[in-house]
């Protein structure tokens, strides 16, 4: 695995023409959704990296919220949400799913760690161990904290998308954000 | 405001002042300038929250993860799509097979025959200029008597 000596923010996921993509594929064009399904893989892969630290069990995840997007395409409303938040939350059910099936003991991926801690440029060093230990402490997290921080600060959605994703009103989802932060900072100190 | 007033309002709404309530922020902003814990614990939970917002740029191999899940997901979908046709096929057979059991089948074709029969018999008349012809259309009967003659 290669670990790029250069750290940048979330891109932008382009949306223009989503609902009509949408109905493409609702009615049954491959292109459309191979177009969609290219444009939302990375996020939603990197979100569940980040919940579920087991890259495989992600790449599983991400190709069934795929799947599902093309069987109930003609299920999405644009008017209720962005395309991006309806696929957060399939994704957010099936990873709680596997997250429970698992029961209090995460195996932990040993490829996702070693991305998160191998050797890089001296430069990098030290926000490469403060990532590893970053993705240690929020893997030990609760599983709703944890998503709520990895959907507010990784994924960069705003707390009323991030509170769809999760199904909570807004209210439950800034107190959830507010647990975890709390949580994370005392982990983050050895607290 | 004191120090624990500004914890908890890190606590609450993160260490970014553009989401604190307007109401405490030239508060919290005073006492963070003013106040080493106080700017100790900003620090603290801006280092955090820059942390939770990092993350790497996307390599190959990303890319190449992402393409192979998503012909992972375009296989699936053909695959399912096959054996749906399939199961269809199976399922009109299973349904409509009966028709080409026997009697039934022995009636079924008697019917494709006299509809055979029948389709003749609308057929347009063949281009004239046979003699043969036109006396077998026309006039069988005499051709008969002429034969038995």
């Amino acid at each position: 695995m290669g670990v790029t000596a250069e750290w940048v923010s979330a891109p932008a996921v382009p949306e223009a023409g989503e609902a009509a993509l949408m109905a493409r594929v609702a009615a049954g064009e491959e292109a459309a959704f191979r177009l969609l399904a290219e444009r939302h893989a990375p996020p939603l892969l990197r979100f569940a990296d980040r919940m579920l630290r087991n890259r495989a069990e992600a790449e599983e995840v991400v190709q069934e919220v795929l799947w599902r997007l093309w069987r109930q395409a003609g299920r999405f409303d644009a008017e209720r949400g962005r395309l991006a938040t309806w696929l957060h939350a399939i994704a957010w059910r099936l990873c709680l799913d596997r997250l429970r099936r698992r029961g209090a003991d995460l195996p932990l991926d040993a490829a996702a760690e070693a991305r998160d801690a191998a050797p890089s440029p001296l430069d990098l060093a030290s926000r490469q161990a403060e990532m590893a230990a970053l993705a240690v402490h929020l893997a030990a997290l609760p599983e709703r904290q944890r998503a709520a921080l990895t959907l507010f600060y990784h994924q960069e959605m705003e707390g009323p998308e991030a509170a769809a994703v999760l199904r909570l009103d807004l209210r439950a989802f800034w107190s959830l954000l507010r647990r975890g932060r709390a949580a994370l900072r005392a982990r983050m100190r050895g607290d | 405001m004191d120090i624990q007033d500004f914890r908890q309002l890190l606590d609450t709404h993160g260490a970014d002042p553009a989401r604190w309530p307007q109401a405490m922020r030239a508060a919290a902003l005073t006492l963070r300038d003013r106040n080493p814990q106080a700017q100790a614990a900003w620090r603290e939970a801006s280092r955090l929250e820059a942390l939770l917002r990092t993350r790497p740029a996307e390599t190959a191999e990303d890319r190449l993860r992402a393409a192979r899940v998503v012909a992972a997901s375009m296989a699936r979908i053909r695959a399912e799509a096959a054996a749906r046709e399939a199961s269809l096929a199976a399922r009109l057979w299973q349904e409509w097979r009966w028709l080409f059991a026997r009697p039934v089948g022995v009636g079924l074709a008697g019917v494709m025959l006299a509809g055979w029969f029948a389709g003749q018999g609308l057929l347009p008349l063949p281009p004239r200029g046979d003699p043969v012809l036109e006396l077998l259309l026309t006039e069988p009967l005499a051709l008969f008597e002429e034969d038995v003659s």
